[in-house]
């Protein structure tokens, strides 16, 4: 079965490209993101060294403003102040519990992080898994 | 527990699915883990060789056999868990017991007197009272997750009812007003003052709400909002401001204020405030004594003004 909407849990630089990636092949994309300032004070990196604090935010053209401006073109649907609380597969998909209490089914959910999870159901995992690596140009 | 062949265990998460239409609720509803309650959806529709709940997009439907399961399952469930729990028979002044009820500020008002009768009768039973909610009776699940509702007919609550409450609206306004004609407020003249509105929520009219867009007339852009009645007399006083409250609301905060309440010229409209429970309470002891009490405890208080 084709995945055909994917909810991406964080809008971090990876969720980001990942969500502006899948839409761009024409899946159907929600990403949510707990931060309410987000996109413009940043796309969740802070570097820190000696003399950096933080990267500037979006808004000040700082790191991943050309990202945010790639999202805004996209068509994916971008909810701060929204997070993801929990999911659960299903047969055919997954529910996506978010924190403003909603339940919403989607095809796979993503969860960008130092290891990335991909939440899909038995009957969808092979399709997700060559969806999500296809867009993102991984190995596979 | 097996009896004849059926496994009456998926009893209880059938219920949950059915009323809370997804697994996450449902699992959490019963205290059963995510994976267990979608083990448990994916037996229930090999038992009924039906799907249950369909994805519809982000969402989830019943199917035409769900919505006919659901009231079926409401009815029954209650009569078997109380056989299981072994209940005795049913003891007012001992039993401990939590009622929620939805109502507005003013339902509170006229029914803290019977209240207080009916808690006198249990001491170990609480009440909470909760206003209604912001989107009306969207689904059943605000009167299936709460004991009782009181508000007015019309708004699409299908469960039981009792009739509880009259009364009728009339105009909130100091008497020292300009726009009162010997003590009387024409319509012209209660369109061309300053309005102070409860507002409620942006889906919910009440009665009177009703009749003035019927009529034409435009509140949308009030000088005084407030999110409850009780308010409006101590704002009114001392303004040329005028509202539209419950007729008793007015006699017993009026005075108190020096605000009265005149005869409303759009016509009489009335407040039929009427108890509501959903049917799965149809049958539990408890319940029953409950609402039996508060409605002879609202009867004698009426019939004690009336003398």
């Amino acid at each position: 079965m084709p995945v055909s909407s994917v909810l991406i849990g964080g809008g971090g630089a990876g969720g980001c490209a990942a969500a502006v990636a899948l839409a761009r092949r024409g899946v159907e994309v929600t990403l949510v993101e707990f931060a309410r300032g987000w996109p413009d004070a940043g796309t969740g990196i802070v570097v820190r060294d000696r003399g950096i604090a933080a990267a500037r935010g979006a808004a000040d053209g700082g790191f991943g403003a050309e990202l945010v401006e790639d999202l805004r073109g996209s068509g994916v649907e971008a909810r701060p102040g929204t997070g993801l609380v929990g999911f659960v597969a299903v047969d055919r998909h997954v529910e996506a519990e978010l924190s403003d209490g909603r339940i919403e089914n989607y095809d796979a959910v993503l969860v960008p992080g130092a290891t990335w999870r991909l939440i899909a159901s038995d009957a969808q995992r092979p399709e997700a898994i060559a969806a999500v690596t296809d867009a993102l140009g991984a190995a596979g | 527990m097996a009896s004849g062949g059926y496994d009456l265990n998926l009893l209880v998460p059938l219920r949950a699915l059915l009323e809370e239409a997804n697994v996450t609720r449902a699992g959490q509803r019963v205290q059963m883990g995510q994976s267990s309650m979608s083990t448990a959806l994916a037996r229930l529709r090999t038992v009924f060789n039906d799907e249950l709940l369909v994805r519809v997009g982000r969402d989830y439907e019943l199917t035409p056999l769900a919505r006919l399961l659901l009231p079926q399952v409401q009815e029954t469930l209650p009569l078997i868990e109380r056989v299981l729990a072994g209940e005795q028979e049913f003891v007012p002044a001992s039993t401990r017991r939590s009622f929620t009820l939805m109502m507005t500020d003013y339902g509170a008002m006229r029914l803290r007197g019977p209240l207080a009768v009916v808690l006198e009768q249990a001491p170990d039973m609480e009440v909470d009272i909760v206003p209604l909610p912001e989107r009306p009776m969207e689904s059943e699940r605000d009167l299936i997750t709460h004991d009782f509702v009181v508000t007015v007919a019309g708004i699409g609550i299908e469960g039981q009812s009792v009739d509880l409450i009259l009364d009728d609206y009339v105009c909130l306004i100091d008497p020292a007003n300009p726009a009162l004609v010997d003590g009387a407020l024409s319509f012209e003249a209660f369109v061309g003052l300053p309005q102070a509105v409860a507002q409620f929520g942006r889906l919910h009219f009440t009665p009177a709400d009703r009749r003035l867009r019927e009529l034409g007339v435009d509140r949308s852009a009030p000088l005084v909002t407030t999110a409850s009645f009780l308010p409006l007399p101590s704002i009114i006083a001392g303004t040329d401001l005028v509202g539209v409250v419950p007729r008793v609301l007015a006699e017993r905060l009026g005075p108190v204020n020096g605000v009265i309440g005149v005869e409303a010229p759009f016509g009489t409209v009335p407040i039929d405030l009427k108890l509501w429970w959903h049917d799965s309470h149809e049958s539990d002891p408890a319940h029953v004594w409950f609402r039996d009490r508060l409605i002879d405890a609202v009867r004698a208080e009426s019939l004690s003004a009336a003398r």
